[in-house]
């Protein structure tokens, strides 16, 4: 569970710097990410279980500020056009 | 709104290490209710926007920008059918995540209202007085003519007296009842009223009222029977 938090965490961080547009399906591989990452900690707490929980919430909250961002600019241009 | 959101984490993850919940029980809690309260959110607000055909063609025809928008009251019943789910996995007693996060959402809340100001997504009714907020370009699509009622700031305002209320009351003893059902009774009362000052056109209107205040309604409706509940068999226990 850890190894798969922490892609999923890199996915989304990709997803929230790259890809802006689609910063809604990066904002829901980081949570799931996050859910991940804790429940290896949990069970046992790892190096790489701590990155993908880190770079899944990196992810979740880049992908959210990013993707509001872009929605609200894209608005504004197709409204003054 | 973001901010928001991270606030009120940190905030609720700082008081839940008083109580003695890890923080990775915290994060599995928060990261359900996050993923299903921005569901709820974005649901709310195509139902409350949108007629229903609109929505089923969009989603045929894999246009999904019908969702692109959020609504508190989905945000705050997705986010509870998330905690819901995340105190079932974790197995946090449902009474101390209460007390950690439920005085701390309206702070976030306040926030995200004056994220609300900024990008001019809902506004107040035409008026022209004191503390009119004046939108000065055609971005937001609002008359640039005339000022509006602030009041989302007004409700900013409400929340953060509402958080300083439930903070003070669950800081020394545990109380004896649903915190979640103690905000929800004076939200659902503000909201109502405040729904009366606001003037966006799409947001759903039905029978005079609009979605908001039919939620706010159904939500005192619920609040208002758990605490006769719990007041009958507290009386009921001291026979």
């Amino acid at each position: 569970m850890g190894v798969a938090s922490l892609i999923l965490g890199i996915i989304s961080t990709v997803i929230g710097v790259f890809f802006n547009y689609i910063g809604w399906i990066g904002a829901i591989v980081g949570i799931i990410g996050i859910i991940l990452g804790a429940v290896a900690r949990k069970s046992a707490k790892s190096g790489v279980a701590t990155a993908g929980l880190v770079l899944s919430i990196i992810g979740t909250v880049l992908s959210l500020i990013l993707y509001i961002a872009c929605a609200a600019c894209v608005a504004g241009i197709a409204a003054s056009i | 709104m973001v901010l928001g959101i991270v606030l009120v984490f940190i905030l609720a993850f700082r008081r839940a290490k008083k109580y003695g919940v890890s923080i990775d029980d915290m994060l599995i809690i928060a990261a359900f209710s996050l993923l299903i309260g921005l569901i709820g959110a974005s649901l709310l607000y195509a139902f409350a926007s949108y007629p229903i055909s609109a929505i089923i063609e969009s989603i045929f025809a894999g246009k999904f920008e019908i969702f692109g928008g959020i609504v508190y009251y989905g945000g705050l019943i997705g986010g509870i059918i998330g905690s819901i789910v995340g105190l079932k996995v974790t197995k946090v007693k449902t009474q101390i995540a209460e007390m950690a996060i439920i005085p701390f959402l309206p702070i976030g809340h306040a926030i995200g209202r004056v994220g609300c100001v900024m990008a001019g997504c809902c506004n107040g009714m035409e008026y022209n007085g004191i503390l009119a907020i004046y939108y000065p370009d055609t971005i937001t699509g609002l008359s640039a003519e005339h000022g509006y009622f602030p009041v989302q700031f007004l409700e900013a305002v409400l929340n953060v007296i509402i958080a300083v209320f439930l903070i003070i009351h669950t800081k020394k003893e545990k109380p004896k009842y649903s915190i979640l059902f103690l905000y929800l009774l004076i939200y659902a009362i503000i909201r109502f009223s405040l729904e009366f000052l606001r003037g966006d056109k799409i947001r759903g209107i039905y029978f005079g009222l609009s979605t908001s205040q039919w939620i706010s309604i159904l939500l005192f409706i619920i609040s208002v029977v758990y605490f006769c509940v719990l007041y009958y068999k507290s009386r009921k226990l001291k026979e």
